[in-house]
């Protein structure tokens, strides 16, 4: 999930840490690409749900509860958004 | 020991007039009345008896501290609750912090929240939210139809899909629930502001409004709160008028034969049903008056009396004798320990049908006779359903405030010689009530008194 053929661009990935901050509430100190949604960063399932929603909006795509069962770190998130986000957004 | 007394020390209001208490206040005594026809869309679904109807001007939510985030998982009716409980709290003084972003949970400095309650009502809740659930469910299947949308179809019913598959979101909201449930503004504002006493709905239709308000008063009464958020917020504005002609299905509704200005006039002989209104939502807080006091609040009025009854006649119309209305003023009368000749100004229900208004007339003024002033804010605002009750609160609050009362609008020929008041009035108010009565059957009652001015 974690190794997208082409590496993500900042803009995205700045993209989805706001995306992270916002739902989670973390305003300061660093979050790694590698902090784990749950374990590092505190999300609960309520948050899960929350923050497939603010990607969804952010990035005007859907994304199916399939994919978002798989994204487990803040790097899983950049790099489903990368690979799929086209010039219709994430469809 | 003498009874706890309770003051009414913050308002916040959402209506028709405008996005704050002060906005509809200055629009109530300028008698300017909100009225408009409804969408054009809506007669795509259903041919309406009435075509008017109350909307809401634009109301600016982030600056209520609602976040775009938040917007997701709130229903309307709750957006509204949050923005007149936070212009309710500025307006008390109590200045509040974000204590937790994740959650938006705030707290307000020096507040005890163990000893703060929270008393809504609304009629339908998070009615809304539900339609466009529905809607996200029983269209899943056509939903990929989406992609004719954009140009006009030579049929009606392609026309009429396209418009709904437009207003379809991506995915159905996970917060639903929590949305939907009626007790979703009151938890709303609890959770928001670290409120954690008595946290209470009134589900009681178009009588919410007061009957939160009169809760609130005995709650703090009987010392289970020192201060409590009340009132009532309403939303029904669905993109596709489906609770419009619910109301107008019903018959309840104003017709435009005389106009769209003229068609929502309470009282007058030529009505012919209530304006419905988009929505709405006041707050007051209320507060213990020594607990205000101390703090060096600024009392705006002093809740007197509350008393409520029910009908046990018919869930849509009022007992024509009018007989548990009258027991529910003569209720709060009692509690307030004045008599009906004391009272100087009524609030009425006023909502414009045919039968509301000939009982209710006649139920004043076997009670009151005709020295008091009597309005109806509804002739401006519009009925706001389960807000209406909290937003006549606070307009007698104000009034007793202002020591002014604004005119009924559209009162040409009253039903009864009451002390209507046709325009802005200056008047000595000492002493006002409020009423409402429901579908289902509730009747309830306020008394108000002006301030102590020491």
């Amino acid at each position: 999930m974690s190794d997208p053929s082409s590496p993500p661009s900042t803009d995205v990935a700045a993209r989805v840490e706001t995306v992270i901050r916002d739902v989670l509430g973390l305003e300061s100190g660093d979050v790694p690409a590698s902090s784990r949604l749950r374990e590092d960063l505190g999300a609960d399932s309520v948050d899960a749900v929350m923050l497939v929603m603010a990607l969804e909006r952010e990035f005007k795509g859907k994304i199916s509860d399939e994919e978002a069962a798989r994204l487990a770190t803040v790097e899983d998130v950049v790099a489903h958004v990368s690979l799929r986000i086209g010039a219709q957004g994430l469809s | 020991m003498s009874r706890r007394r309770v003051v009414v020390t913050g308002i916040g209001m959402v209506s028709p007039l405008g996005g704050a208490a002060p906005a509809c206040w200055d629009a109530c005594l300028a008698g300017r009345a909100a009225v408009a026809p409804i969408p054009d869309a809506w007669l795509r679904w259903s041919g309406c008896q009435s075509t008017v109807w109350a909307p809401l001007p634009a109301i600016d939510f982030a600056a209520a501290g609602i976040t775009p985030l938040e917007e997701m998982r709130l229903d309307r009716s709750a957006m509204l609750a949050v923005v007149a409980a936070d212009e309710a709290l500025a307006d008390a003084g109590l200045e509040r912090s974000l204590v937790d972003v994740k959650r938006g949970i705030w707290q307000a400095a020096g507040l005890d929240g163990e000893r703060a309650g929270v008393f809504m009502g609304t009629a339908v809740a998070g009615i809304t939210t539900l339609i466009a659930a529905q809607n996200a469910h029983l269209l899943a299947p056509v939903q990929p139809l989406e992609r004719r949308g954009g140009a006009e179809h030579a049929d009606p019913a392609s026309d009429a899909l396209d418009a709904l598959l437009a207003t379809l979101p991506k995915r159905f909201n996970p917060f639903s629930v929590a949305m939907i449930m009626p007790n979703a503004v009151s938890a709303t504002l609890g959770a928001r502001y670290s409120l954690r006493g008595p946290n209470v709905t009134c589900a009681m239709a178009c009588a919410a409004g007061t009957a939160a308000v009169g809760h609130a008063l005995r709650s703090i009464r009987a010392g289970d709160t020192d201060l409590a958020l009340c009132g009532g917020a309403e939303f029904v504005g669905d993109p596709f008028g489906g609770v419009f002609r619910a109301f107008d299905t019903a018959r309840t509704l104003a017709s435009a034969v005389a106009g769209t200005e003229g068609a929502n006039r309470p009282f007058d002989r030529g009505r012919t049903g209530f304006l419905l209104a988009e929505g709405g939502a006041a707050v007051l807080v209320c507060e213990e008056l020594e607990h205000a006091r101390r703090r060096g609040a600024r009392v705006c009025a002093e809740i007197v009396g509350y008393g409520e009854t029910f009908d046990a006649y018919s869930m849509m119309i009022m007992e024509p004798s009018g007989r548990q209305l009258t027991r529910a003023l003569g209720a709060a009368l009692a509690d307030a320990g004045i008599a009906p000749a004391d009272v100087d100004y009524v609030n009425a229900h006023g909502t414009g049908t045919v039968v509301n208004d000939d009982v209710e007339s006649a139920v004043i003024e076997d009670l009151f006779g005709s020295r008091p002033l009597v309005n109806a804010t509804k002739s401006l605002t519009g009925h706001c359903l389960g807000a209406s009750g909290a937003i006549e609160a606070a307009v007698v609050a104000l009034s007793l405030r202002d020591q002014r009362v604004h005119g009924c609008a559209n009162l040409e020929d009253p039903v009864r010689p009451l002390g209507f008041a046709r325009r802005t009035t200056d008047a000595a108010l000492r002493w006002a009530v409020s009423q409402s009565s429901a579908f289902g059957g509730h009747n309830a009652a306020l008394v108000m008194r002006q301030a102590d001015t020491v």
